[in-house]
């Protein structure tokens, strides 16, 4: 058994060491796959394509037992999830002041028609997710793995045992609530209460 | 929040998700009296749900590039400068998951040479990493291709570590390279062509790539697509090294992966044509087809992959910028939809078995299309998505309750008989109107839909009208029970049509009680047509028995009034009608033929003449003779029926069609397949004319017509109908009655095509149906056991067919059918049965009786009766519907 599997195997029985060391590795693994050199020989990767490629350098070819799969997978996600919110916040960091003012009425209609995303929504919807992973673990666990690990909800159903359907329902359940987490903004409520 | 809190709100969440608009909006109000916040957060949530807007409608890669995008070198182990045999590194290339690649120029003196050098990384030394690295070098040896890099020179550094140099490539990747140069659709399907070819030779060469992608495929200044990097390639002949995209040495590309890669299957010449495709796919239409973005998941039978649609929706500006100023989207995707459609799919099939079988016989495909010849890549067969179905339904279908089977043509009644219940309905809703509270309500219930009155201003359809408004009658009409009641039944009657099934039988069974309350004043008719109501009610949800009861209620309801007013002799004759109609289904032709004759006198005595109003009850009869195998009958009523129709301008000529589909099924049986064809070529043009298409009763038409394909041993021509079947109805669409009868024919089908053991598999699963829906002596599950016991026969399971065979004549004589051209094939396949159990003496007994029979009942000029002895034992595929 490799280091790594063992490490999967403790960390899943509930070995907070052995969780944290986890995380750290899956952390540099899946930072040192995204920082990859884009040269004209490598085409560039897709973000959601990491903690694929992240399995296959790390757990590949050792035999891992279908729960310590499922618990890669789940804490990749979640590693995914840091990833991403930190690349989110170094680029605040970097424009710091322009983009967390508080979004003008006309930018919140320009989102809502598809205009690129802004950092402010991508945080709280990290929020969002805390308040959801309070009252649904599962839920939450779902949007990691679908949204941020870029799993197929056909994998999710191999990963888990549940099916496609009810994967479905639950994916519906967990955007309403978090969309309507992140609807609860102000300038939103009073568009809605305006008169006529 | 609590956890019962919360799996309350989601469980809310999914229940309100499903209920109509008006519901909804009561049960939030009814919640918010009591637990508000739950109330405000679910509103929020099913708003939510309904727009669907926000960040996870994006892909994460759009929401941070820079996540990907963000350089830093990494850390090269070598430095430039360095030597390595006869080169000298001059900067790195990219790193590899084995070694870094640099490029390097020869540094001897001898000559001016740039190469890409694969240096393996230190520490990777094990044995197999060595071994695959070295394997690399041997395949790029053997390969000698002008679209391949050539392996140049190799050895070992000083330090230890093994090198290789190949041609140093100045170019760029394929599908950059096309942009760049903005080339158009026929030149990039060219290059493609090229890239194929260079494939097609390496796997000549007994190598396969399993890492094709445009990064791998850079195309030279001079515009030659060159092939790289056979980091993970394989040898066909070396079977003991077959894993090693699972070893962790080298990943492969997953965003490129076939699907048997991901999943751990053998690779094979199908994993390279694959890619092939999805570089194809990406070359034109800028991304690959994978649409995550869109929530389309992969378990879809028909996913979003059609490189046309994709093109028809891409962005111009960016497509401009691929393709040059001039291009249009849906001139693009005009040019690609159809036969360049069916070549990507055919080469992106999951199952490596069911793409092109060779690079080879993908570019060839490619190639004729660019000639405009045509393509040997088919769109999957209805047959093979039946099969799917199949596989996928084998137990679905069983767990469901037993639905009533609508035979062929009693489908073709259902429908026809709802036509009549509208009419009737509309006459009662006028009556009701009569009321001033109902005029009043109505004009309510029509201003609450005004866009220009209503709270959002949207549109509401009729659907939700109805439940709007049967939602707003106890506030409205409190005081006007009767009135009211009738609004009910008429609203449920409407909901009932339009498919609201549960809503009507909710509102159906508020009504009855009513009815049957102290509130209204006792109306016998109104309660008939209830019950009347309920019955269809409880038949589509697939209780034939409660369905019954309802009728036999209404009936004896009927029979206690000492005079019938004629709205409730006609509701009398739909009732009954609806009972022989069900008595069809289970089977019991004659109690349904009885039934038909009192009812056609009953409504002659009514409608006081013979007039187009009839035409539905001379088809009841006509269809009930073909099932009792009274052929000449039938045929006569049939005729009359049509006649009727054709005759009376008030007459809905497309009706003709429901007439001309019993009288197809009649000239079947009895041999006369010209006259047949006919009618069903005309019967499905009014259903075109009149109803359009796609149309439910083209699918029965068309299933018909391959019937009559089967009987005279065209099979062969069958396919394309089911195809064209199933456009007019996608067998998932389908309830399970009328998939049962389309399992028997595919089943059918596929026996006369030589597939026997699909054939077995569809043919037994329609039977199972049939059996668990208690219909095992209809004539559609009859026939579908005939048509396994030689299928038995020509598996060449002696015993199972014959006992299958007797079991059936036993069954046969059970229910009297000893007269019926069914008992006369059953003889026929018996016969067959003794002739290959080599029993030639009982053969030909059992064979002369069959034609005998078949004879008397079909006619002499029946083609197996013309035939004449011999000829059935000869041949299997005569085996007639």
């Amino acid at each position: 058994m490799t280091e790594i599997t063992q490490l999967i195997e403790q960390a899943r029985t509930g070995d907070s060491d052995a969780s944290k060391a986890l995380f750290v590795a899956l952390y540099d693994e899946l930072k040192r796959l995204a920082r990859r050199q884009v040269d004209p020989a490598n085409a560039p990767l897709q973000a959601t394509s990491l903690v694929h490629e992240a399995y296959f350098k790390m757990v590949a070819g050792s035999e891992l037992a279908i729960n310590d799969r499922q618990h890669f997978f789940a804490l990749a996600a979640r590693v995914m999830r840091q990833v991403v919110l930190d690349a989110v916040r170094a680029r605040n960091s970097k424009r710091r002041g322009g983009e967390l003012r508080l979004v003008a009425l006309d930018s919140v209609i320009l989102d809502s028609a598809g205009t690129p995303l802004k950092d402010r929504e991508l945080l709280e919807l990290d929020e969002a997710l805390n308040h959801l992973q309070d009252c649904n673990p599962e839920l939450s666990r779902l949007v990691e793995m679908r949204f941020f690990a870029g799993l197929e909800l056909t994998e999710i159903e191999a990963l888990t045992g549940r099916s496609v359907s009810s994967l479905k329902r639950d994916w519906r359940r967990a955007r309403a609530f978090l969309y309507a987490e992140l609807n609860t903004h102000p300038v939103l409520d009073q568009l809605k209460d305006a008169p006529g | 929040m609590t956890d019962s809190l919360s799996s309350r709100l989601f469980n809310l969440f999914d229940e309100l998700g499903e209920c109509s608009p008006v519901q909804r909006i009561q049960r939030l109000e009814e919640l918010a009296l009591t637990e508000p916040e739950l109330a405000v957060r679910l509103q929020r949530m099913l708003e939510a749900d309904a727009l669907a807007t926000g960040p996870l409608e994006h892909r994460l890669d759009d929401i941070v590039p820079e996540l990907i995008e963000s350089t830093g070198q990494p850390e090269w182990e070598t430095v430039a400068g360095s030597r390595i045999g006869p080169f000298e590194l001059v900067e790195p290339l990219g790193e590899g998951g084995m070694g870094e690649v640099w490029r390097a120029e020869r540094a001897d003196g001898s000559y001016r040479q740039a190469v890409a050098l694969k240096l393996l990384k230190r520490g990777l030394d094990t044995r197999s990493i060595l071994r695959r690295f070295m394997l690399e070098r041997a395949i790029l040896a053997r390969l000698n291709h002008p679209c391949i890099v050539r392996l140049i020179d190799g050895g070992m550094s000083e330090n230890g570590r093994p090198w290789f140099a190949m041609d140093h490539v100045d170019g760029a990747p394929i599908t950059v390279w096309a942009d760049r140069h903005q080339l158009g659709l026929r030149e990039r399907v060219e290059l493609l062509i090229k890239v194929c070819d260079a494939v097609a030779y390496a796997h000549g060469q007994l190598v396969i790539h399993r890492d094709l992608k445009p990064a791998n495929i850079l195309v030279d200044t001079d515009g030659r697509p060159r092939l790289l990097d056979f980091g993970i390639a394989k040898l066909l002949e070396d079977s003991a090294e077959s894993d090693l995209t699972r070893t962790g040495v080298r990943v492969l590309s997953p965003a490129y992966a076939a699907p048997e890669q991901i999943g751990g299957e053998p690779v094979s010449v199908a994993t390279d044509v694959y890619a092939l495709g999805l570089v194809l796919f990406e070359l034109l239409a800028g991304q690959l087809p994978h649409d995550r973005a869109g929530q389309s998941t992969s378990n879809d039978p028909h996913p979003a992959r059609s490189l046309s649609r994709w093109l028809a929706a891409s962005d111009p500006t960016q497509l401009s910028a691929r393709y040059g100023a001039s291009s249009d989207p849906r001139r693009l995707a005009r040019r690609v939809h159809g036969d360049l459609d069916q070549i990507l799919a055919m080469a992106l099939r999951a199952e490596p078995e069911r793409r092109y079988a060779s690079v080879s016989a993908f570019s060839a495909d490619l190639k004729a299309w660019l000639q405009g010849w045509p393509v040997a890549a088919r769109p999957d067969s209805a047959l093979y998505r039946s099969r799917r179905f199949l596989r996928r339904h084998v137990l679905g279908v069983s767990a469901t309750a037993a639905v009533i089977v609508a035979l062929a043509g009693g489908l073709g009644l259902a429908v026809w008989q709802a036509g009549v219940a509208r009419e009737q309905a509309a006459l009662a809703t006028a009556q009701a109107l009569r009321a001033d509270q109902t005029r009043d309500f109505i004009v309510s219930a029509f201003n609450s839909i005004n866009p220009t009155l209503s709270r959002d201003g949207v549109r509401v359809t009729l659907a939700e009208f109805l439940t709007t408004t049967v939602d707003r009658l106890d506030s409205a009409l409190g005081d006007a029970p009767e009135a009211r009641n009738d609004l009910r039944i008429e609203l449920a009657s409407a909901m009932q049509e339009l498919g609201l099934l549960s809503e009507a039988g909710t509102e159906l069974r508020k009504a009855l009680d009513e009815l049957r309350g102290l509130n209204t004043v006792y109306d016998p008719a109104q309660e008939i047509r209830v019950l009347h109501l309920l019955a269809m009610y409880e038949q589509r949800d697939g209780s034939l028995e409660r369905a019954i009861d309802y009728i036999n209620e209404s009936l004896r309801i009927a029979s206690e009034l000492k005079e019938l007013p004629e709205d409730l002799r006609q509701r009398r004759i739909s009732a009954r009608t609806t009972l022989a109609h069900l008595a069809v289904e289970q089977g019991r032709y004659q109690d349904a033929l009885d039934q038909y004759l009192s009812i056609r006198e009953d409504r002659l005595a009514l409608n006081g003449r013979e007039d187009h109003r009839m035409a539905v009850d001379w088809l009841n009869l006509c269809a009930t003779r073909y099932w009792q195998a009274d052929f000449v009958l039938g045929e006569t009523e049939c005729r009359h029926a049509d006649a009727l129709l054709q005759s009376d301008p008030e007459a809905p000529r497309v009706r003709r069609a429901w007439v001309g589909n019993s009288l197809a099924l009649i000239l079947i049986a009895m041999g006369r397949y010209e006259e047949a064809d006919a009618v069903l070529a005309e019967s499905a043009d009014l259903v075109r004319e009149y109803l359009g298409e796609p149309h439910p009763m083209l699918a029965t038409l068309l299933g018909n017509q391959a019937t009559l394909r089967l009987a005279q041993g065209r099979a062969d021509e069958i396919p394309a109908l089911l195809e064209e079947l199933e456009r007019q109805q996608p067998m998932e669409t389908v309830n399970v009655p009328r998939a049962r009868i389309r399992l028997s024919l595919i089943g059918r089908t596929e026996m006369a095509l030589g597939r026997l053991d699909e054939a077995e598999a569809f043919l037994r699963q329609s039977i199972e149906l049939g059996v668990e829906a208690g219909q095992e002596n209809t004539h559609q599950t009859l026939r579908t056991r005939r048509a396994l016991a030689d299928l038995l026969l020509l598996q060449g399971r002696l015993g199972e067919a014959r006992s299958e065979v007797d079991r059936l004549k036993a069954q046969y004589l059970e229910i009297g059918w000893t007269q019926h051209d069914e008992y006369a094939h059953a003889l026929l396949t018996a016969s067959r049965v003794e002739w290959a159990a080599g029993r030639s003496e009982q053969a030909r007994d059992l064979e002369r009786q069959g034609l005998t029979l078949l004879a008397a009942i079909a006619g002499e000029a029946h083609p197996l009766v013309q035939a004449g002895p011999g000829f059935a034992l000869d041949d299997h595929s005569t085996e007639a519907h």
